[in-house]
């Protein structure tokens, strides 16, 4: 294996000595017409008995070398210019593959980075460092993606503990403050319960564990579920529109599927005003839904942000609308916010 | 009726088995795969609670045992492992029923119930208390003899509390025992209440509404 400097020297020296071989003609007819023009000139004199021509020798050389400086200078640069134009551009070629690769890395989605072999020395200890890196990186961000799974699972134990021993507890003769004290339990194991499933379901989603995809008519998925959703809507009206002749048939992952328009859905009631209406539409290759505000516009920026909440969201855990960007991502859809005359709406593109 | 739970969260396990404690159960308790195996492979059981993940093995290879040795014992997964994959597995080695952890205790009780009946009263198929006749074939209740109209909700909140009879069952189990995942989403279990209070209306007219007393609003109990 070369070292870069080495391998330059030999290119800049065999691309010298070729372009000289060359430039032999012209060499050979520099010093025809120069050095030798006045011995030649003496010879042909000699030869044929006629008197010796005025010679110009000092002048003959003169020209000559300057000529010939100018030619050598002429061979340098243009096997200089060819070293770096085209030699070099070969010689470079693996860093700017491996520059160009380290750029379009993504470390959420792609394996580890693997590199064409190299013959250069320094470029064969780049992307060894770059690999060793890289690799390095990949390992603990899979291993914390893991954590998070394996943290997830661990609590739904102990969570389970707390839910039964309340269950246990809420059968004695309790007084109106101790049930009132085990209800505000309750409520909190469900918010526990509820942040710690979010949790295992966003790290499934990063971890890929949900690859099975069947075809799914979403009009109709949204149908089946709409009875659910009458049960805990209280006072607000739910209507689910479809719009728009075609179906929209979308492959997708039915749990990924379910649970991005249970938040879309859980979300809309629970934001919505006292009474209002929530509009759920779906139409061609895309579904949205709608829902009447109670404040203003939501903050875009953050919003499908993990654990950013916005406004007074008592409840929310800050992972629903986190949860239906992952789905989309996913899938390859958009999710898409928008704020229209007191309107929330939040629709998705499918494809 | 003999029941084995095979948890190894020992404070758990003892939580279900006091839970379970005023019914006509014999409850066993097995806390790692070995004892599990052996008590599997010595004894008969009714039902069988199955946590997968056990020290020393994983309860899979349990199942596969109690499948290939005794057909009648009834089984319901109850894991921390809420992924599909297993609960497919689980299902098609011959697990009757499975419920993710957290699980609320009534939802559990119910669903012994259930398979209970399903395996060993076939024919039997009416839940009777406190005045209140349930048919679970055609899904047809009559209070004091009257023919009740109730719709899937009230149905399926009545029975909850009628197979949990005697016992206060939280608000909370019943949000998620109608709704799932979605209850823990909602800001409160409002929607309990409502549909509460329809179906106390209703069983008004059959002089049965006294049969669901509130406590506190923290839960609810069915006397019968």
């Amino acid at each position: 294996m070369k070292s870069l400097r080495q391998k330059t020297l030999w290119q800049f020296l065999l691309c010298t000595a070729g372009i000289m071989l060359l430039a032999t003609p012209v060499f050979y007819l520099l010093t025809k017409h120069f050095y030798a023009e006045d011995i030649i000139d003496v010879l042909e004199s000699m030869r044929s008995g006629t008197p010796v021509p005025p010679l110009d020798l000092e002048q003959d050389i003169m020209i000559g070398v300057m000529l010939q400086y100018a030619l050598i200078f002429i061979v340098l640069s243009v096997s200089f210019l060819l070293m770096m134009q085209m030699i070099a551009r070969k010689t470079w070629s693996p860093f700017y593959d491996t520059l160009h690769k380290l750029e379009h890395y993504n470390i959420e989605q792609d394996e580890s980075l693997k590199f064409a072999p190299v013959k250069i020395k320094e470029f064969a200890q780049l992307n060894e460092v770059a690999s060793k890196l890289i690799s390095k990186d990949k390992e603990s961000f899979v291993a914390q993606k893991h954590f998070i799974e394996n943290a997830s699972h661990e609590m739904q134990t102990p969570i389970a503990v707390l839910k039964g021993k309340l269950d246990l507890l809420l059968q004695e003769e309790l007084t109106e403050k101790q049930s009132q004290l085990v209800s505000e339990m309750y409520s909190v194991t469900g918010r526990l319960s509820r942040l710690d499933k979010n949790l295992l379901l966003l790290a499934k989603i990063d971890n890929k564990q949900y690859e099975r995809k069947e075809i799914i008519d979403v009009y109709k998925f949204i149908e089946e579920r709409m009875a659910m959703f009458a049960d805990i809507k209280n006072d607000r009206d739910i209507n689910l529109v479809k719009i728009g002749a075609g179906d929209c048939e979308v492959k997708a992952n039915s749990i990924l599927l379910e649970s991005l328009i249970n938040n879309l859905v859980v979300n809309a009631i629970r934001h919505s005003k006292k009474d209002g209406t929530i509009n759920v539409f779906v139409g061609n290759n895309e579904a949205s839904v709608t829902n009447e505000a109670i404040n203003g516009k939501l903050d875009e920026e953050n919003l499908f942000k993990r654990f950013v909440n916005n406004q007074d969201e008592s409840r929310g855990n800050g992972l629903g609308l986190a949860i239906a960007k992952a789905v989309c991502d996913y899938h390859g859809w958009k999710i898409k916010y928008t704020f229209n005359n007191s309107l929330h709406s939040f629709s998705v593109i499918f494809g | 009726m003999k029941l084995l739970i095979i948890e190894d969260e020992k404070s758990l396990s003892d939580s279900i088995v006091e839970f379970l404690s005023n019914e006509s159960y014999l409850c066993e308790q097995a806390f790692t795969y070995n004892d599990a195996m052996m008590k599997v492979s010595c004894y008969d059981y009714d039902c069988i609670l199955l946590d997968l993940m056990l020290p020393g093995g994983s309860g899979l290879e349990i199942l596969k045992v109690i499948k290939n040795n005794k057909l009648r014992s009834g089984v319901i997964i109850v894991s921390a492992r809420d992924s599909l994959d297993d609960k497919v597995n689980g299902l098609k080695i011959g697990a009757d029923d499975y419920l993710s952890k957290p699980f609320h205790l009534p939802e559990l009780s119910m669903r012994i119930y259930a398979l209970m009946r399903r395996k060993f009263f076939t024919s039997d198929n009416i839940v009777e208390s406190g005045g209140v006749i349930i048919d679970l074939l055609s899904q047809s209740v009559s209070a004091g003899g009257k023919e009740m109209h109730l719709t899937k909700t009230e149905y399926q909140l009545l029975l909850f509390l009628i197979e949990n009879k005697n016992r206060v069952v939280s608000k909370s189990a019943l949000a998620e025992h109608l709704s799932g995942d979605m209850a823990d989403m909602m800001d409160d279990y409002g929607f309990v209440y409502a549909h509460i209070k329809n179906l106390k209306s209703k069983l008004a007219e059959g002089g049965c509404e006294e049969n669901i007393h509130t406590i506190y609003g923290a839960g609810y109990k069915w006397v019968g």
